[in-house]
């Protein structure tokens, strides 16, 4: 298949593995798609997501690129860029991950001119981004300390498609801004996977998110995968408890709409 | 000493209003710019011979025969030996200041960038070199390789480093998790590119202060050791050498020839320790 797919992922802590963050774990997203890892804080989502950034390794299991095995933490070199462009990520904190030193147009124009564009190219490029995530010049030529929380997340975004990226984990990205900011950035994304074909990774705890912009959903408790399926499966007819406990835990629209 | 736990370098209680504390940062400022200037100017600037014997008047007092700050036991100019000696004097501190801020901040970067057994090893020697007081290394090296201006300072260097490394591998541990490292990191930056471009920019300032710091501290040092004759050797004009020998003219009551350099070497490294200070504190508001 083409697209990410990983297998019986393990990955423990400790001096003798006394933490197991994640234990077995197993899923699959198509290019193009969009999928929704759920579960509470420390689950494994985040654990998941630095494993296929290189940021990790797991203690064993595989990751599969277009059904052929890779190891994202071991590319070194030139497998380096080619794994940044498989996959980059938006993190929840808009206020710590854009470097405070560089102004927002320079960080996105230095990830592009690193993707072997010309500087005058990941300039043009970097402009066209910013401009399409709905920042102006003046944001644009800012630091991250003059804008807000939205504006930073857009710039985040930016950034991370500045590499052409097939694929995107946005890691509780919506989750530190306001309802309204969050239904922007939300739209925009759908924007983007419609336009350029971008496969996303929802990690979130957030099931209205989840109900928006994704197709499939995977629900993850204490590193197991507990629930599989479409998202309206998932979220309407829910198979194991723990997804019954999780969906009964949020007040408000998902179950009143249920019922 | 420089403060062996870096935990003491918090923002130093604030005296006085904003506009007092701005007069003393523009003092100390000024301080220290005459101290450079008496140091390179030393030879034009000077009115009489640092080396000059004059028998005939000695320990003299200040205003004597044009003599500003009198003579000292042998009848030199203390003045002119203050200018001339304010070049070892100050030179000593900058070297082992800088040999000492490469050092620590090599080993600390690297210590906290790699972890692991690297981080294991370099902790292991920082801790081994903090156990070892800094006075005594500075006299270990004049053992080994003479006394004189530069193996004091190479002595005081080392003995300063692994405080600044141990700083230098806190804050950049702390540097290193936050999340735009994580991002330039995914984005296929090189390690050593995201460690020295971003990282260090961003850490660093806050390490700077503790060198500045440690300027007045290497500055006292260093003129213990010429004190004891370990350092700069007489009849070299040396603040420390100076103090030195000012002990005998002391006994006759010319409590002057002592005085001078004391006071100079107070007033530089209390100006100093208020611009390192200023520098720390401006750090912190920027962070908040």
């Amino acid at each position: 298949m083409s697209g990410i797919e990983v297998r019986e992922l393990r990955k423990t802590f400790g001096h003798r593995g006394e933490v197991v963050a994640l234990d077995g774990v197993s899923f699959s997203v198509e290019q193009g798609g969009a999928l929704g890892l759920i579960g509470e804080s420390g689950s494994g989502k985040s654990t998941t997501a630095r494993i296929l950034l290189g940021l990790e390794r797991p203690t064993s299991g595989e990751v599969l690129r277009d059904g052929v095995p890779y190891e994202p933490w071991r590319a070194s070199g030139r497998q380096r860029l080619e794994r940044a462009r498989s996959i980059q990520i938006v993190f929840q904190d808009p206020y710590l991950s854009l470097n405070p030193r560089l102004r927002i147009v320079d960080a996105v124009r230095s990830a592009a001119e690193l993707h072997g564009l010309t500087r005058a190219d990941a300039e043009r490029r970097a402009r066209e981004l910013l401009d399409e995530v709905g920042l102006g010049i003046r944001e644009s030529q800012s630091t991250p300390r003059a804008l807000s929380g939205g504006q930073r997340q857009r710039a985040a975004i930016a950034r991370a498609l500045a590499v052409r990226p097939r694929f995107l984990i946005l890691d509780e990205a919506v989750a530190a801004l306001d309802v309204s900011v969050q239904a922007q950035i939300l739209n925009l994304l759908n924007e983007l996977r419609r336009a350029e074909g971008v496969g996303f990774l929802f990690i979130t705890h957030n099931l209205a998110v989840v109900r928006y912009v994704t197709d499939e959903a995977v629900v993850l408790h204490r590193g197991c995968v507990v629930e599989l399926g479409p998202t309206e499966r998932v979220l309407s007819a829910p198979e194991h408890p723990y997804t019954r406990d999780l969906l009964a835990a949020v007040p408000g629209s998902i179950t009143r709409e249920e019922s | 000493m420089i403060p062996a736990d870096t935990r003491l370098l918090r923002v130093p209680r604030r005296v006085g209003d904003r506009s007092t504390r701005r007069v003393g940062f523009v003092l100390a400022c000024g301080v220290v710019a005459l101290a450079v200037v008496m140091a390179i100017g030393a030879p034009l600037l000077a009115p009489f011979d640092p080396l000059a014997v004059n028998l005939r008047l000695i320990n003299a007092a200040p205003g004597t025969d044009g003599h500003l700050l009198g003579t000292d036991a042998s009848g030199r100019d203390i003045l002119s030996r203050l200018m001339h000696g304010a070049q070892t004097s100050l030179l000593g501190p900058l070297i082992a200041v800088l040999v000492a801020s490469g050092l620590g901040i090599a080993l600390g970067a690297l210590a906290a960038w790699q972890g692991g057994w690297t981080d294991q090893v370099i902790s292991r020697v920082i801790e081994f070199l903090f156990s070892f007081p800094g006075l005594l290394a500075a006299v270990f090296t004049v053992a080994l390789f003479g006394p004189g201006f530069l193996a004091p300072a190479i002595g005081i260097a080392i003995a300063y480093a692994p405080a600044i490394a141990r700083l230098t591998r806190t804050v950049i541990l702390q540097e290193r998790d936050k999340l735009y490292v994580k991002a330039e990191l995914a984005l296929g930056f090189r390690g050593i590119r995201v460690l020295t471009r971003s990282v260090m920019p961003n850490a660093l300032p806050i390490v700077l202060s503790l060198s500045v710091l440690s300027f007045g501290y290497a500055l006292i040092d260093l003129a213990a050791l010429s004190y004891l004759g370990l350092g700069v050797q007489a009849p070299q004009p040396d603040w420390g050498v100076m103090l030195n020998e000012s002990t005998s003219s002391m006994l006759q009551g010319a409590w002057w020839v002592m005085a001078a350099p004391a006071i100079v070497i107070i007033l530089v490294v209390v100006s100093v320790n208020i611009i390192g200070e200023a520098l720390l504190a401006r750090r912190q508001e920027v962070l908040r």
